[in-house]
This record gives C-alpha cells, structure tokens and sequence, in this order.
C-alpha cells in the first residue's frame, strides 16, 4: 500500500511541485491550502506522515499543530507533523518543535529530491 | 552600528522576505525537475539555458539569504545553538558546493587539516555560512587558474581556520573598511556588480557572536588570507 502523505501549504505553485514529486515516487498525497483544510482532511484521511507550512491564512502551522495535539483521536495516531520554514527562524522554529513537530526544513536550503529523503527517514 | 538601525527589524522585514523567497523556491524546484529530465528530455541548448536560469534562480535566493542574515545580526536575533560538529562533514559539504565554480575557474583547491580532526561545539548553520561567504569571495575575486587553501589548526582552546587565494587582493587603503555593510573595495566593484557587500559585514557579525574573531592579511594583485579563531567550546 502507498505511504501516504498530507500537505498543508499555501502555495498553490509550490503544493503542486510536492504533489509531482511525491507521487512520482510512489506516494499517495492529498494537499491542504491552510491549516484548517489540513485538519477538515484528517477527518476523511489518514496519513502516514503530515508535513506542514508555517505562515498560512486562517489557521496557521502552529493553530494547525495546537489543535492537532488537543484532538483526543488525532494525538493518538503518532502521525509525524514535519514542518516547512522558508526562513529558518529558530523562534518559529522552537514553538513549532514545542507544539510536537518531529523536525523541520527550512525550504531554501533544500531540494524536493532531499525532502522526500527526509520523509523516508521518519516512515522507516 | 547606530542605535537606531540596532532596533528589531519589523515583522514585516521578515514577512517580505518570506514572500520573496517562496516564488524563488518554486523555480528553483521546477529548474531542477526539468534538468533532470523529469518533465521529457531536453536538448543541449535548452539544458545551458536551464543552467543559466537555474544559477540566477540561487544568486537571488542567495541575495535574499544575505539580506535576512543581516537583519538577524542587527536585531540581535541569531539565537546560537551549539553542539558537537563534526569539521570534515562541514568542509566536506562546502567544498562540494562550490567544486563547479573551481572547475569553471580552473583553480586549483588544497586543503589541509590535521590527521584527527577533534570536534567542535559550535553552532553549525553559521558556521557554515562563514566558511561559505570566505570561500566564496576567494574563488570570485581570483582570477582563472588560481589556487585557493583552506586549513584548519587545532589549538588547545580553539581553531584556527585559513583561507587564502593568490587573487586581486585589497587596496591598502580600503581595508579597515572591508567589514563594513554595503562596503565593497574599488576592484571589487570592477570585477563585478553583483557582490552585496553584505559578505564579509554577516562574516564578521557570525563570528562574534560564536565567540570568534576574524582578521585578514592582503597585498594587492597578490593575494587575500582570511584567519578565523574559534573557540573549541562555545
């Protein structure tokens, strides 16, 4: 059965590079314009591994993130959150990780070949 | 700096830089895919068109990298995190980055190191983006066929980095300017216009703040040696 993966990312250019990508390799994902699609998705779908942008509108990562942890069902399923900066700022950063975010990318400094290797490394 | 510019750089600074980057980010994407072939095969011609796109894709995004570094110095916001660094792994990394440029140049790349590197507590990001700014300025601002070493010597209590090139050098008269922001030299300026001038100012800013220093020796037309010290421990 294919990994499945959800996105939450704003970016409707860059969701669809993912999308690409991911699925070339195999993965079966479903995309998240904000956060509050991303938790009406999990609803639906149940991923093995959820990577997360920061800055969105409506709800944002970390409203995504608090909610995520505060639902009694989702908190349960230790589904990996693996968070997107575009800067790399250590303060949001440190609340994301403090929100229960595995790791993160900074997007700048890596390419989508590295990120799907760094998803691999949480689903073993 | 002045007081006035040491203020906390609006969020709105950081906002803007954030919408900068992620347009850049997805054409650095989609540069890569399709060179790799991952949209059909390209041709020859488009495959050097897509290169040229692509290393003016990472010249922007590096603008943009330089610009947020020193807003971070300025606004005190660098936040070090030390921990155990392993120095083979950080030059391993930058020395591939930059091996297309000193091929392009057909410099030649020594570097010497002892035979057991101890580590070092350090924050790595930055010093990374030290070693990346110093070597990046030595293969720029020499010319073809030049030879740029990079060595390391491991003292009690810190290290003691080099990078020296046989390159333009800097005018005598400019050089207690050379870390000033914005600051470039005359010959540097002639080289070429697409230096920040921002290099050496984040250099310098990086370096304090892991407890390190940063001084140079040069001689114009000669050459430029750049030493950082930096503590084993942070």
């Amino acid at each position: 059965m294919a990994t499945k993966v959800l996105l939450v990312e704003d970016d409707q250019i860059l969701a669809r590079l993912y999308q690409t990508k991911f699925q070339k390799e195999g993965f079966e994902i479903q995309l998240a314009y904000d956060g509050q699609e991303g938790l009406d998705k999990l609803k639906s779908f149940e991923p093995n591994i959820i990577i997360l942008d920061l800055i969105m509108p409506r709800v944002d990562g970390f409203g995504f993130l608090e909610k995520f942890r505060a639902d009694a069902v989702l908190s349960k399923k230790n589904i990996p959150v693996l968070v997107l900066s575009n800067l790399g700022q250590d303060s949001d950063i440190k609340r994301a990780q403090e929100l229960g975010a595995v790791d993160y990318f900074v997007k700048a400094d890596i390419s989508l070949g590295q990120m799907i290797e760094k998803v691999k490394k949480y689903l073993k | 700096m002045k007081d006035a510019q040491n203020k906390k750089p609006a969020e709105e600074i950081f906002f803007a830089y954030h919408q900068l980057r992620t347009p850049l980010i997805s054409s650095k994407w989609i540069a890569e895919m399709l060179l790799k072939g991952e949209a059909g095969t390209i041709n020859p011609e488009q495959e050097s068109l897509l290169k040229d796109l692509y290393s003016a894709i990472g010249h922007a995004n590096r603008l943009v990298g330089h610009l947020l570094s020193t807003a971070r110095i300025d606004s005190g916001e660098l936040h070090v995190k030390p921990e155990s660094v392993d120095l083979e792994r950080v030059y391993s990394d930058v020395i591939k980055e930059f091996q297309p440029m000193i091929v392009k140049k057909s410099h030649t790349l020594v570097f010497k190191k002892p035979k057991d590197l101890p580590r070092v507590n350090t924050d790595p990001r930055y010093l990374q983006e030290i070693l990346d700014n110093l070597i990046s300025n030595s293969i720029k601002y020499t010319p073809d066929k030049g030879k740029i070493e990079l060595s390391i010597n491991a003292e009690k209590s810190f290290f003691l980095f080099t990078v020296k090139d046989n390159g333009m050098g800097i005018p005598k008269a400019q050089q207690k300017k050379i870390f000033n922001k914005f600051f470039r030299a005359d010959n540097a300026v002639q080289k070429s216009n697409d230096g920040t001038g921002l290099g050496l100012y984040i250099v310098n800013g990086l370096a304090k703040s892991l407890g390190g220093k940063i001084w140079f020796e040069s001689s114009e037309n000669k050459g430029t040696t750049f030493y950082f010290r930096l503590p084993i421990k942070y």
